[in-house]
């Protein structure tokens, strides 16, 4: 990765929508992406806040997750979050400040967490992102399968897309 | 009895709890563990074509979505009765050894490895894929995310898409590959295979080490099970297709069977309290959480395949296997031996991963492999039909029913740690009792030997259980015998 990373062109944001699309409303940040593209496509002022952003579904954590971030100078991931709040509630934070208390979709328990694949791909030389950040939308179960999202969950789709938009326009963000 | 629960088992899909009963004496009585279930599955697939079965399933887990794709495409193929061409067979399994190779890769340095490579002694905040980079090197920890990065490129040129596959359909692929796609894919596959021989004499080096040959050695990850493994015509190991032979602790054939025969061979055991159900031989019969012939216990992955089979089917991987069996399991009176370490396994998967990218340039030089002829078309109504492949943690099942339409009416799936679940168990029976003595103050050390038990199997519950993909925080409760908790061990307390 070394080698291939470093002289990789940067490129500057990639969005992220992470989870499992037939899992209910664990596959939240997929719907919010979605709704993020069709909101790009047609809305000018959003395309011209939003910059120049790439767009990505991901079932992934750890290793692989950390290899698709390579050579990307920030990054926003969308997730499910397990948590005392009522579904459909939004949270925006650095990695750091929100990686415990997503739905687990950055580990992969078959290799590493998020953070410790960020620091394998830092000691190998690869050009990681220094700004991470996460838009959380709580969720309370995730464990039956099925491609509908929950009504409140389904209802915090529109809100997380202006979230992650109002995150795109402030550069550069937070550290993750 | 007293009870005793271990969470977080790190490096693990989904989330485990495990309850340790003890005696009188205040040794174990009786260890449980416990995985939550996702629910739901099969009513999901109930009312979609088949054809969406093979995109569909490799959704269930991030973790091996390669295998359930083309055991649901296999699946798929024989609900319709229809063989695919020989290029199509070729490209899928070339798809499939560079998964192979790089799912084995990932085990190996990031979830087993570190067990093995940094050692068992070693401080837990060293034994993680950052530990074994500081072991081997900067330039190997490099190797390793460049032989990532390789597989996935492979499955990206053959699939479609990276990760999740999308080009096996029933009777075939959708797409073949070009001369310069091979060729990419070639000069990949010398770079596995140089990879995977250098992996090969890092084990040999890291088992010079007392604590590591213990693990791998030892008696406390020992089981005398029977083994199930896919083989191929002349009974080496098989990872695409073949089929499934089973092998007797001693050593004995039980017998071979073609995979839609499964539920002649393969009973569920239900317990009470779990909802995983415990796979065992219905000709053995279950008789419980046993070693020896005479339990119905099986144990797939890499050790049952290579205890299965009577040898590799390419060069390397079969002198690789021959040191193997005659470091760890010399024939006694002329006669085959198998393996039962369990820690074994790690090593067993590295010649997988040898034989794997060997088999990779094999395929490459066949001259079929670039051919157009790569999908025969349906004809027959749709019916019934299973498929099986070995994935990296086992003998993987799809069995779908459908109507004339092709629409699935019944889906069953086996998946490969749903067959380890028995073996699971005991081992991680035997490590608590061999760590839990009375007046032996438990500490993490035997939630350490517990984990390590455990992730010789490569174990996957994301898909075992359908649960998600994330770390599996795991718990153990220590309960005396009135049941009352008398500790409880989690990972970081």
């Amino acid at each position: 990765m070394s080698s291939g990373a470093t002289t990789e062109r940067r490129r500057p944001t990639l969005v992220i929508g992470l989870g499992n699309p037939i899992l209910g409303d664990d596959g939240v940040g997929w719907r919010v992406v979605d709704a993020l593209e069709s909101r790009l496509a047609r809305d000018d002022h959003a395309r011209r806040s939003a910059g120049d952003v790439e767009l990505d579904l991901l079932a992934v954590g750890g290793l692989s997750l950390m290899e698709r971030l390579v050579g990307y100078e920030r990054v926003v991931l969308i997730d499910a979050v397990i948590g005392s709040e009522p579904p459909g509630t939004l949270t925006v934070g650095s990695l750091a400040e929100t990686a415990c208390r997503l739905a687990g979709h950055l580990d992969s328990a078959h290799d590493a967490p998020l953070t410790e694949a960020l620091s394998v791909g830092r000691a190998l030389g690869a050009h990681l992102p220094d700004g991470i950040t996460v838009v959380g939308i709580a969720v309370r179960r995730v464990d039956v399968f099925g491609e509908r999202l929950s009504p409140p969950v389904a209802a915090a789709v529109g809100p997380a897309v202006d979230a992650v938009i109002s995150v795109l326009e402030r550069r550069p963000v937070g550290v993750g | 009895m007293t009870r005793l629960t271990i969470d977080p088992i790190t490096r693990l899909e989904g989330h485990g709890k495990i309850e340790i009963f003890l005696d009188d004496h205040g040794d174990v009585e009786r260890t449980y563990f416990q995985v939550p279930e996702l629910r739901g599955f099969e009513s999901f697939c109930v009312g979609r074509p088949v054809e969406e079965m093979p995109t569909l399933t490799n959704r269930i887990c991030g973790v091996c979505p390669e295998a359930h794709h083309l055991a649901a495409a296999k699946a798929a193929d024989a609900v319709y009765g229809v063989d695919p061409p020989r290029p199509a067979k070729l490209l899928r399994e070339l798809l499939y050894c560079a998964f192979f190779v790089t799912d084995h890769t990932t085990h190996f340095y990031a979830l087993g490895g570190p067990d093995v490579i940094v050692g068992p002694d070693a401080p837990i905040a060293d034994r993680n894929i950052l530990g074994v980079i500081r072991k081997v090197g900067l330039e190997f920890g490099s190797r390793v995310i460049e032989t990532r990065r390789g597989g996935h490129r492979v499955i990206e040129l053959i699939g479609g898409r990276r990760v999740h596959p999308c080009t096996s359909v029933p009777g075939g692929l959708t797409k073949g590959i070009t001369p310069d796609e091979r060729d990419e894919i070639e000069g990949i596959a010398r770079s596995m295979l140089d990879f995977a021989g250098v992996s090969l004499d890092t084990f040999d080096r890291v088992m010079t080490d007392g604590p590591t040959r213990d693990l791998v050695l030892g008696d406390l990850f020992r089981h005398e099970t029977y083994y199930a493994g896919l083989v191929d015509d002349e009974g080496r190991v098989a990872l695409y297709d073949g089929r499934v032979r089973v092998v007797a602790p001693d050593g004995e054939r039980l017998g071979t069977y073609a995979p839609a025969e499964y539920r002649d061979w393969i009973a569920e055991h239900v317990e009470p309290w779990t909802y995983l159900t415990f796979p065992y031989l219905r000709q053995i019969g279950w008789k419980g959480f046993v070693d020896g012939k005479d339990s119905g216990v099986y144990c797939v992955g890499p050790l049952g395949r290579l205890n299965t089979a009577t040898g590799m089917a390419t060069p390397r991987a079969q002198e690789a296997y021959e040191r193997y069996f005659a470091t760890l399991a010399p024939p006694v009176d002329g006669r085959r031996q198998l393996v039962h370490q369990r820690g074994a396994s790690h090593w067993a998967r590295l010649i997988e991963m040898l034989y794997a990218a060997e088999r990779m340039l094999e395929l490459l030089a066949d001259p079929d492999i670039t051919s157009d002829d790569v999908r025969t078309v349906t004809t027959q109504t749709p019916t019934e039909g299973v498929g099986t492949v070995e994935a990296p943690r086992g003998t993987l099942t799809h069995h779908y029913w459908t109507d004339e339409r092709g629409i699935l009416t019944k889906v069953n799936l086996i998946v490969g740690t749903t067959n380890n679940h028995a073996p699971i168990a005991m081992s991680i029976d035997r490590a608590a009792r061999g760590l839990i003595r009375a007046g032996v103050v438990v500490d993490n050390g035997l939630l350490d030997r517990i984990e390590m038990a455990f992730r010789s199997y490569d174990p996957c519950f994301g898909c075992a259980t359908h649960s998600l993909p994330g770390h599996m925080p795991l718990e153990v409760t220590i309960r005396n015998v009135q049941g009352d908790t008398i500790d409880v061990l989690r990972r970081d307390d």
